[in-house]
């Protein structure tokens, strides 16, 4: 990697990290992240609390400073470029609006800071709070707005700046689920509209699917997969990501044969099953698959030889309208879990009990298996990066 | 409501009675050393016959100002100090201001005089290093003195009333400003400071009040030129000028309440922004 200057900047990448590691005190925030976002798309960091998103978002914010490796904006390194002096804004999980400050007031601030003149800067706020539909809310506190009005104002209060890129630290964290809907589609419309980039942290995998154009998929620090919705959804390269979004059905085994992308795993007290391999599996190794409960097919007669089945009793049946959870008990320890779209036109579809004994199966290409010590290396040629190899802090 | 009325009664008896009575005396007439119900407007028209009284209370006045002002400056930077950057010494840092309290502001003030004094430590210890031959002239019985020693008076006052609003500061608020482009310094000047106003101005008051009030350390560490209201007020009463003492108590009172009613909206709506 030069430092020439035709090597600084990628122009489609409003945001990379090369090799970035965070480390406090005795622990490792982020490990060694390679991240490029490009320029005009929303990108999701996606992950559990704790897996090193919101650390990712402050550095890149300023807020905080990396341990080594490089970050830039825009093409631009920002080494130590303090906070103020970054072309991003950040729209807080708190909001953190200024109290003492008018709705206008608020949205005006980046702009006076940067000294674009009163009557210039108002007008901007103005046309910014129209955007948010915050008409007439102007002269009011924050404190006398409801929590959807503050996030709409904390939009506006970054937007309106046209930064490189915007961050944004869980915004619809403290709505209730209705609003939040509402606002993921406001937020995405809103994203299209401005076109700058968005870069949205959440741990509501619904969230980052319905908003994303992409997304990262983090775990303990690391970058496990980055991809579309539909890729993170269809294809997981690793057995965390393909956990953390949805619930699939995992059953744990030994590996008896592999043949032609496929392999068989036998599942202790259940039977044999089969799936798709996902990184280096071999003979006599254990391993984990995992199929989705849209997946799993259930039937009185037994399926075709072809597809992976064991059988067990309906446990219990949940009907939540549109589609029915069929929870099917395979052993002492283990359900299968079955999602069935309940059927318009009613008569066509199959409908099982609670007692009754079923078949359980799926067609080998539906599910996945992964080595089982594959929560952090073995499909390391798909995934960003290996991350078992994690220092120690000294 | 009713649970109020304890404090109700507490606050007649020791406030609003005793002000009455001055209130009633500085209209009375002064006969013999004796306060006699005869009413008479001569009080105040001494007060503002002469110079003298407006020039000392102004005075007084000035000088409370500027102590407040020099007390906020000190108190400011100490106390964003201890919330900012302290954590396991804050309550060692937080005693240490307060632990002043604990000994009689008579004996700190005599403790200064040792240090400021002709023969006092300052003044010996630059005449042994060959700097000065005579005692500074202002370090003691000066305005200058009266200024620094009712400073350090005040100070833990306005650091503790400081402190507790900037405790209760979002901090995250500094942070948004930064994103938004304000350096640390535009980010305190628009951000923090309009924050923490309800405690600069409960901490002006907590200094302002007591200062106009001031009695033994001007008398210690003053001169001629630094005379104060109150130990005037003191030799109209030790005179059995009770009328007089009472019209100039009553005129300090009103200046006094109208400095609080002049902060009171603004510490009223500090409260409500946040």
């Amino acid at each position: 990697m030069s430092a020439g200057p035709g090597d600084a900047a990628r122009p489609s990448a409003a945001i990379e990290l090369r090799g970035v590691s965070k480390r406090f005190e005795q622990v490792v925030a982020l490990d060694r992240v390679d991240l490029s976002v490009r320029k005009g798309e929303f990108f999701s960091l996606l992950g559990p609390s704790g897996c090193g998103k919101s650390t990712t978002l402050n550095l890149i914010g300023g807020f905080e400073t990396a341990t080594s490796g490089t970050l830039l904006i825009d093409g631009k390194p920002m080494g130590d470029t303090p906070a103020h002096l970054r072309p991003v804004n950040t729209v807080f999980q708190s909001y953190a609006l200024f109290p003492h400050m008018s709705v206008i007031e608020n949205v005006e601030f980046g702009l006076r800071m940067k000294g674009v003149p009163a009557p210039e800067r108002r007008r901007a706020a103005a046309e910014m709070l129209h955007l948010v539909s915050l008409d007439g809310m102007e002269d009011r506190r924050p404190r006398q707005l409801s929590g959807g009005q503050r996030q709409r104002v904390a939009l506006a209060r970054a937007l309106v700046n046209h930064p490189a890129v915007l961050l944004l630290d869980e915004p619809l964290g403290a709505l209730d689920l209705k609003l939040r809907k509402h606002m993921q589609t406001e937020l995405s419309r809103l994203q299209r509209k401005v076109g700058i980039t968005f870069v949205y942290v959440t741990h509501d995998q619904e969230e980052a699917l319905a908003m994303s154009d992409r997304i990262a998929v983090m775990d303990r620090g690391c970058v496990l997969q980055v991809g579309t919705p539909t890729e993170i959804y269809a294809e997981p390269a690793d057995p965390f990501v393909m956990e953390f979004i949805g619930s699939p059905n995992v059953f744990r085994g030994r590996i008896e044969a592999v043949a032609g992308g496929g392999a068989e795993i036998a599942v202790d007290e259940i039977g044999r099953v089969r799936g798709r391999m996902i990184g280096d599996i071999r003979p006599g190794g254990q391993a984990t698959v995992m199929v989705r409960p849209e997946r799993v097919r259930l039937s009185a007669t037994p399926p075709p030889a072809s597809a992976s089945q064991v059988t067990g009793r309906v446990a219990k049946v949940a009907n939540l309208g549109f589609i029915t959870h069929y929870f099917v008990r395979l052993s002492e320890r283990q359900d299968a879990l079955a999602y069935r779209l309940n059927d318009v036109d009613g008569g066509a579809e199959i409908r099982f009990d609670e007692g009754q004994q079923v078949h359980v199966w799926w067609d080998e290409g539906d599910a996945r298996v992964f080595p089982a010590d594959a929560g952090r290396s073995a499909s390391a040629s798909i995934r960003t990066r290996a991350c078992e190899t994690r220092e120690r802090p000294g | 409501m009713w649970g109020l009325l304890p404090l109700a009664v507490v606050q007649v008896a020791l406030f609003v009675v005793p002000l009455a009575i001055m209130f009633v005396y500085s209209f009375w007439t002064t006969r013999n050393y004796q306060i006699v119900p005869e009413w008479t407007l001569a009080n105040y028209r001494a007060f503002f016959e002469s110079w003298t009284y407006p020039g000392v209370l102004l005075r007084t006045l000035g000088m409370s100002v500027v102590i407040t002002v020099l007390s906020l400056l000190m108190a400011y930077p100490l106390a964003y100090f201890i919330v900012r950057y302290t954590r396991r010494w804050q309550t060692v840092l937080l005693a240490a201001v307060i632990l002043s309290f604990w000994t009689s502001g008579l004996l700190r003030a005599y403790a200064w005089m040792a240090l400021l004094g002709h023969g006092g430590i300052i003044n010996k210890g630059l005449r042994a290093m060959g700097l000065i031959e005579d005692p500074l002239p202002f370090l003691v019985y000066s305005p200058f003195a009266v200024v620094l020693v009712m400073t350090y008076f005040s100070l833990p006052f306005a650091v503790i009333s400081i402190y507790a609003s900037l405790e209760k500061m979002d901090w995250s608020l500094v942070g948004a400003a930064s994103d938004l482009g304000a350096s640390p310094w535009r980010a305190f000047w628009h951000v923090t400071l309009p924050q923490t106003m309800p405690g600069v101005v409960s901490a002006a008051v907590l200094t302002f009040v007591p200062l106009v009030g001031m009695f033994f350390v001007p008398l210690l560490v003053g001169s001629a030129s630094s005379v104060v209201i109150a130990p005037l007020i003191a030799n109209q009463m030790q005179a059995f000028q009770l009328g007089l003492g009472a019209a100039l108590s009553f005129i300090v009172a009103l200046v006094v309440m109208i400095a609080l009613a002049a902060s009171w909206r603004y510490l009223d709506l500090g409260r409500m922004e946040r």
